[in-house]
């Protein structure tokens, strides 16, 4: 039998960016080691993020200018969304939710 | 200090260790990492930051990954002239060992090791007679001290490069020797980059250089030889040089 936690970790894979995206709309601005908590939290488990990975996506993200690196005078460094990320979750969302709809029918 | 403090710390420095760039350009992402580190031995009740936050290691690697350390691939051109420097040094460094084992060997008067006539009369004890014995201990001892030189050689590489992440060509041209994420390298690492300077195979650094060479032109590499490739290590020097 194959491993099913591989093929899980797979396709979750995909959703870490949006749920990051997500969690930095509705909960304002965030930093690395909250997120590691609020990911798991928002997704009942489904999603876990080592603190180790979470560095190099928010990297990605800012380099994107979907979000935003704060506090160069203050200790912690905070990340939030820009107006760019708010728009592009929008649009994200809108081709997910196409994407799962469409996967939902065929597994029905 | 409480042992957590200790823990914490010694953590931090670990972290730290692994990152081959100036105090300034570190210092608030470790401050903050700290508080971050921190927040979760408070939060999980482990006073072990590795299992409160992870393998000091991977850590270090995603937090170089996260930022931009103001470093780009170095050339081809600048390589190899820093080669050529170490090279120089190296085999100097060879020589001198060389030269002070013959002196200890033969038991020449060091006052006058280094004139023309105490070599000369170096080269006259090896060329007389010896019996097998002898001739097989003498051979021995000289290629005990052979290895000893292709140890030196080995070890200025491996060991600058681990420790500090440059050799001393490199030093002085400014160019840094790190992992693809940016951290120093590993013995592993060190060891499988530098294979093909080694004694003995050296001749194959050519193609390794080579093959590095005709990736790099297809903007597949960032100016890697074949080893590096493989060893995932790069080459880099500070953008504003």
């Amino acid at each position: 039998m194959p491993d099913i936690i591989q093929w899980e970790a797979a396709f979750r894979k995909g959703f870490a960016k949006p749920i990051i995206l997500q969690i930095l709309k509705d909960e304002g601005e965030s930093y690395p080691y909250k997120l590691t908590k609020q990911i798991p939290k928002r997704t009942l488990g489904m999603l876990t993020m080592a603190t180790s990975n979470i560095y190099p996506i928010l990297k990605s993200l800012k380099d994107e200018e979907l979000i935003y690196e704060i506090g160069e005078k203050e200790k912690k460094i905070m990340y939030g969304l820009t107006e760019k990320g708010q728009s592009f979750l929008k649009e994200l969302k809108v081709s997910i939710t196409e994407f799962l709809t469409i996967m939902l029918k065929n597994f029905d | 200090m409480s042992n957590e403090d200790v823990l914490l710390t010694s953590y931090i420095q670990k972290i730290n260790s692994w990152l081959p760039y100036p105090k300034e350009k570190k210092f608030r992402l470790l401050e903050n990492l700290k508080e971050e580190v921190n927040e979760a031995i408070q939060d999980t009740g482990n006073s072990d930051p590795v299992i409160a936050y992870g393998d000091p290691y991977q850590i270090a690697k995603a937090l170089s990954l996260s930022q931009d350390w103001g470093t780009k691939p170095a050339g081809w051109g600048i390589r190899i002239f820093a080669l050529l420097i170490d090279l120089v040094l190296v085999i100097s460094f060879c020589f001198a060992y060389l030269i002070f084992g013959l002196i200890v060997l033969l038991k020449i008067d060091v006052s006058q090791a280094l004139t023309i006539s105490a070599l000369s009369e170096a080269f006259d004890i090896l060329q007389s007679d010896l019996d097998l014995g002898s001739f097989i201990i003498l051979a021995l001892i000289l290629l005990f001290y052979a290895l000893g030189a292709a140890l030196i050689y080995s070890a200025y590489f491996i060991i600058l490069e681990k420790v500090y992440s440059a050799t001393i060509g490199k030093k002085i041209l400014g160019l840094q020797v790190v992992d693809r994420s940016g951290i120093r390298l590993t013995w592993k690492q060190v060891i499988l980059r530098n294979f093909t300077k080694f004694p003995g195979v050296a001749e194959f650094l050519v193609f390794d250089v080579i093959f590095g060479m005709l990736k790099a032109e297809r903007g597949q590499g960032e100016y890697q030889r074949a080893t590096e490739i493989l060893a995932e290590a790069i080459v880099v020097r500070s953008k504003l040089r």
